[in-house]
Formats: structure tokens, C-alpha cells, sequence
């Protein structure tokens, strides 16, 4: 009986520090050593459920958990009083932008322009400063003042219990996508995973292969595939095709063109460019995935842009995503000619893990 | 006989040491151009390859002479030893750390831990006119080395044998 408590307690003690070692050598090795300590002293728990971790100049290190924000002190410690929080310096801020560039700021200067950079394991830190205009567009941005690093999570088989209501059986095709949630509700996450599913394929009832697709992705804020260096770092299935960094409407149009797609990915379409491009995409027989903000179909109604889609009826599903039971619950799945909730109840699809 | 044996260790030990210091003025201005043609090498990886330091670093390391490849692989070491150092950091250790094995006066290494302050952490342009001003500099520091070279390196060779000569005949 003690063997198999020791042993348990070993396994766990295994797992612990996997995880704790992964969180290291993603996250913590971009950090300057006073912010590396406070994170070192996170509990496993904390860290399975951290989502962002904020630096401001001269302000408290808030790191934020998936239902709570916290501040902590120089020791790891959360913190109520504002006083007795660690505050990050300026040195603090240039040594990580140092470690996220390998020292190397010339070679990002595009980044800088976005404002975020995207590291190896698909994390994304995003950052503030003063902007340089060149005529009327951002030429680089000095003084950087608050970076945001954003933990991606792959949730590799979130989507599984929701893609037999994505695919259209009779025309054995996938049927049109918008994904529907407000932020932080794990819009990208779950459009990963639908991604990688068609891409690597799925068992359906009616069929006794797998059915699979060849899918192009357009990841605009390199968000979805999480390419460093052109190579993805997240799952997204071995017949996906990414134009990393392009805009939507063009590169929807370039992956038509050149790689031939089944189905067509991107994130958060609403630019009035986007219209026309889907538009001639679907005239081509190529079926669209793709994310909105917002938590209503009434929501999406107000946004012109959107409203258009909706009304020439091109979606056929509409996921909805809230929160109800936790991140990443699909709330309603709606038809897209007859409006209708055709999901029996919500389903939890996120169980969070590096 | 053993005066004789004595004679000649001063003298052969004076001319050593008049060639090594010969060898100083010899050396100085080689590395000093060594750094400055690497420093060109640098610019073409940071300004039309965009690669990052370490890399960069790393390649210029391959084809750099004995002291200054060092330099720019302990640079690159440092930078990568995942402790939490910055480029002008991980530079200016690199720099201390060759600085007892080179010919590079102290005057060369100011300039040299001057250029270590912006590196890596601007854009391209600002990059650009950093090792663009560090490379002037050094040029103008390899003339003049070239001149103490040509004014002091037979001096020194001739002296070492001479004053060895001297002290023998000095003493006995």
C-alpha cells in the first residue's frame, strides 16, 4: 500500500515537473531573471491555468489566471495590496525584449510595426510604446512601455465532439464555419483543432475511411499555426498548407490560386476587402472556416460587414462559444438558413493543458 | 666557459624579448584589420540577411583569425547561455575575456565596448551607422598602428639584440 502511494506520489512528482520544465524553457527563458524567480515559484495548478502574464513600466506584474487576475510579490507570492507587489522596471522591459529578439531588434522590424512578436511554442507577446509615423503609417515603435504575453494553449481534440455537426454529409463537403465568442472564450483554440481534424482527417458514420481535406490557412497574426521561422508550432494537421503573416483578403484569394485548397481557414474576418474575397473563394466549390467577435447572431447583425454574410446566407453553421461551463463551452450550434439551435445542449470543449 | 654560457643566455633572452615586443606592433595592426573585415561580414547579416545575433555571430566566428574568432564566439556563447544577458553584455564579457591574450591596445578596446553598447538593439539603420562609425574608427586606429609598426618593430628586434650585447659587455 505505501509502495503504490510512493509510486503515485512519484508519477505526480514526474508530471509536476514536466510541465513546470516545458513552462521554463517556453516562457520563462524570454524573461530577465527577477521576473524568472517570481515565475519559478508558481504552483503547477497556477501555471496549467495562467493565460497572460503583463508587464507595465514602473507598475505591479499582474499575471492573469483563466478566472482571476493576481498580483505577486518578488518571491512568487500573490499579493492584494498594490504596494507590495513586484514592480517591473525598465530594465525589466528591455531585457525581455532583448530575449524575445535574441538581441537581435533589427531583424523584427516588421513585428515591431504589428506590435507583437510570436516565440517558439506559439506564444505571442504583443507590446506598446511610442509609434514613429512615416507619413501616416507606423514606422516602428521606441520607448516600449507594456508588453502582454499571451500563453497559447493547443487543445489538441477540443473540436471532436462538435465536427460531426461542421460536416455536410450529403454533399460530402464541410459545411461553411463562422465561430462565434467573445475574447478569451477560445475561439482560436477550438478553429485550430477544427483545422487539424479536417486536415488530418475524421472517422464519420456513414463511411468506413477517414474523411480528409486539403486545407489552406491565411494566419494573419501567425495566431492559429504559430509558424517561427515558417514552421508551425502547433498542430494543425499534416495537409494544411499556412500563409503565415498575409493579410486575409489577398492571401484567401494567393492560396486559391497556388495550393489548391479544399477548405479555406482564417481568424476574424470583418474588413470590408474580405467580402469580396470569400465571395469569389465560394464561387470556386471551397468551403470557408472561419471566426467572428461577438456573442449573439444579433451581435454580429450590427457589424455591416458581417451582416452582409449573414444575409446572403454563405455561412451554413454558426458556432457559438461561452462560458457557461468554462472556457470553450460551444453554447449553440445555429443553421445557417433556418437559424435554428440544432445542439441538444452545451457542450464543454476545453480541458487545459500545455 | 660558464661566463660564456651566461653571456649568451642574456643576450639570446634580450633578443626574445625584443622580438616579442616587435611581434605587439606586428600583430596589432592585423587584428585590427582582421576586426574591421569581420565587421563588414557582420554588416552584410545584420543589414541584407536580417540574421539574428548568435547566427551571426557563429558565422563570422568561422572565419575570423585566432583572437578575434574568440572574441566573437565567447560573444555568442554568452549570448545564448540562456542566463538572461543582452547583447552589449554578453560583448563586453567576450571583450574581458580576450583582452590578456590580444595585441588590441586599450585604446582599440574602447572602441570596441563602445560598438557593444548599440548592438542588436535597434533597427537596421541604427545598426548600419554603428559598426559603419566602429569600422572608421578602427581604420583610423590601423593606420596608425601601421605607422608604429614601421617606426618601431625593426627598432625593437634590432634593440633586444643590441641591448642584450651591451649588458654582457656591461658586466663583464
Amino acid at each position: 500500500m505505501v509502495k503504490l502511494i510512493q509510486a503515485r506520489e512519484q508519477k505526480m512528482h514526474q508530471i509536476t515537473s514536466a510541465e513546470q520544465l516545458k513552462f521554463k524553457e517556453l516562457i520563462t527563458k524570454f524573461l530577465p531573471l527577477s521576473i524568472r524567480q517570481i515565475l519559478d515559484n508558481l504552483s503547477l495548478e497556477s501555471i496549467q491555468s495562467l493565460e497572460e502574464i503583463r508587464l507595465r513600466k514602473g507598475k505591479p506584474l499582474f499575471l492573469r489566471f483563466h478566472e482571476r487576475e493576481s498580483m505577486v510579490n518578488s518571491v512568487g507570492q500573490s499579493v492584494s495590496c498594490l504596494s507590495q507587489a513586484y514592480h517591473v522596471t525598465e530594465d525589466d522591459i528591455e531585457r525581455t525584449l532583448h530575449l524575445i529578439s535574441q538581441s537581435s531588434l533589427y531583424a523584427l522590424e516588421e513585428e515591431i510595426r504589428n506590435g507583437y512578436i510570436t516565440i517558439p511554442g506559439g506564444h505571442r507577446i504583443g507590446f506598446v510604446g511610442q509609434a514613429v509615423l512615416d507619413g501616416l503609417k507606423v514606422k516602428t515603435i521606441k520607448y516600449i512601455s507594456s508588453l502582454n504575453i499571451r500563453l497559447a494553449r493547443q487543445v489538441v481534440g477540443c473540436a471532436t465532439k462538435i465536427i460531426p455537426f461542421l460536416y455536410n454529409n450529403t454533399e460530402q463537403r464541410p459545411y461553411n464555419i463562422l465561430i462565434v465568442s467573445p475574447p478569451k472564450c477560445g475561439k482560436t483554440t477550438l478553429l485550430r483543432d477544427v483545422i487539424r481534424l479536417f486536415s488530418s482527417g475524421f472517422y464519420c458514420s456513414t463511411k468506413r475511411e477517414k474523411i480528409k481535406f486539403n486545407v489552406g490557412l491565411v494566419d494573419e497574426r501567425s495566431e492559429i499555426a504559430g509558424c517561427y521561422l515558417g514552421i508551425p508550432q502547433n498542430d494543425i494537421g499534416p495537409r494544411t498548407d499556412v500563409l503565415d503573416g498575409c493579410p486575409k483578403a489577398e492571401g484567401m484569394i494567393m492560396l486559391v490560386r497556388s495550393m489548391a485548397p479544399q477548405i479555406v481557414a482564417t481568424d476574424e474576418i470583418g474588413r470590408p476587402e474580405d467580402v469580396g474575397a470569400i465571395e469569389e473563394m465560394l464561387n470556386c466549390g471551397i468551403s470557408l472556416i472561419t471566426t467572428a467577435h461577438g456573442a449573439t447572431l444579433a451581435d454580429l447583425e450590427n457589424r455591416p460587414i458581417l451582416k452582409q454574410l449573414i444575409n446572403s446566407n454563405i455561412f451554413d453553421r454558426y458556432v457559438f462559444l461561452g462560458r457557461t461551463l468554462g472556457p470553450g463551452t460551444v453554447e449553440t450550434i445555429l443553421d445557417g438558413k433556418t437559424k435554428q439551435n440544432i445542439l441538444l445542449q452545451p457542450i464543454q470543449t476545453l480541458k487545459r493543458g500545455f | 666557459m660558464l661566463r660564456f654560457f651566461g653571456g649568451i643566455l642574456v643576450v639570446v633572452v634580450c633578443t626574445l624579448w625584443g622580438l616579442l615586443i616587435a611581434n605587439n606592433y606586428k600583430q596589432r595592426p592585423l587584428e585590427l584589420r582582421n576586426l574591421r573585415s569581420m565587421l563588414n561580414l557582420l554588416e552584410t547579416e545584420i543589414i541584407y540577411a536580417s540574421t539574428p545575433l548568435p547566427i551571426a555571430l557563429d558565422k563570422i566566428a568561422k572565419h575570423a583569425d585566432n583572437n578575434i574568432s574568440k572574441l566573437f564566439y565567447k560573444a555568442r556563447d554568452y549570448l545564448i547561455s540562456g542566463n538572461g544577458i543582452t547583447a552589449d553584455e554578453a560583448w563586453q564579457k567576450a571583450l574581458n575575456d580576450i583582452l590578456n591574450n590580444s595585441y588590441l591596445l586599450e585604446e582599440d578596446t574602447g572602441i570596441l565596448k563602445n560598438f557593444g553598447i548599440g548592438l542588436g538593439c535597434s533597427g537596421k539603420n541604427e545598426q548600419l551607422k554603428n559598426i559603419q562609425l566602429t569600422k572608421e574608427l578602427l581604420k583610423k586606429q590601423e593606420l596608425k598602428a601601421e605607422q608604429d609598426k614601421s617606426q618601431n618593430e625593426r627598432l625593437w628586434k634590432t634593440m633586444g639584440f643590441l641591448s642584450g650585447i651591451a649588458i654582457v659587455l656591461l658586466i663583464f
